[in-house]
């Protein structure tokens, strides 16, 4: 069952988080932008150990570059990992077309975050009826089933038809 | 964490469907944040 702590949290974030319910947080940048982030029970491709990460700016501000926002959110991911051998999985948003975009960012960020840590990063894109996704795991690199876990996912992704091919 | 049991899907069918709820996921738990900031709003 997986716990998230904001005391844990909050002993390194720059931006102090506030549990709003079970792992799911809410901080407030200094322009006022108010975040919330959250994991949630996945089932797609394992059975257990496996959550969804959500990041919401909620009222859709404006919210200017700010490197603290990406450093509170690292720390999160930190505190997730810290709970033992659980997956995160991403999703881009793509409501408004600019997954491609989003996927990038979050690529930049994990490469600068995570540098030299413990943890690996592993995408896939597939398009389906003419859009294209851009989703991603999240894993340690000493989860004992790592490489197997990458596969299935690969596979699950992968596989997935469009809705032409079953007709 | 012990050793991890994959899903098995019957069908590709089933598969894509697996994947499309994954992504209406995201749209669930924005609508459940509108909620949450809701009833924050209500108790402040």
């Amino acid at each position: 069952m997986l716990e998230l702590s904001a005391e844990r949290i909050n002993i390194h974030a720059p931006y102090k988080v506030e549990r709003v319910e079970a792992n799911t947080f809410l901080f407030t940048t200094k322009s006022g932008v108010v975040y919330y982030v959250g994991f949630s029970h996945d089932f797609s491709f394992m059975e257990e150990n496996l959550y969804q990460f959500f990041i919401t700016n909620v009222e859709h501000k404006h919210a200017p570059a700010d490197s603290a926002i990406y450093e509170t959110i690292k720390v999160v991911i930190e505190e997730f990992f810290e709970q033992g051998q659980n997956v995160i999985l991403y999703i881009c948003d793509s409501m408004d077309n600019r997954q491609a975009m989003r996927d990038r960012l979050f690529r930049i960020w994990f490469n600068t975050c995570f540098e030299n840590k413990n943890i690996t990063l592993y995408n896939e894109q597939i398009e389906i009826d003419d859009i294209w996704y851009f989703a991603g795991i999240m894993l340690r690199k000493d989860n004992p089933s790592h490489n197997r876990i990458i596969g299935q996912f690969h596979d699950f992704v992968q596989d997935i038809p469009n809705k032409w091919e079953l007709l | 964490m012990t050793t991890p049991v994959f899903v098995r899907y019957d069908s590709p069918a089933e598969r894509r469907d697996a994947f499309m709820h994954m992504v209406g996921m995201r749209q669930q738990w924005e609508e459940h944040v509108k909620e949450l900031v809701e009833r924050r709003k209500q108790h402040a």
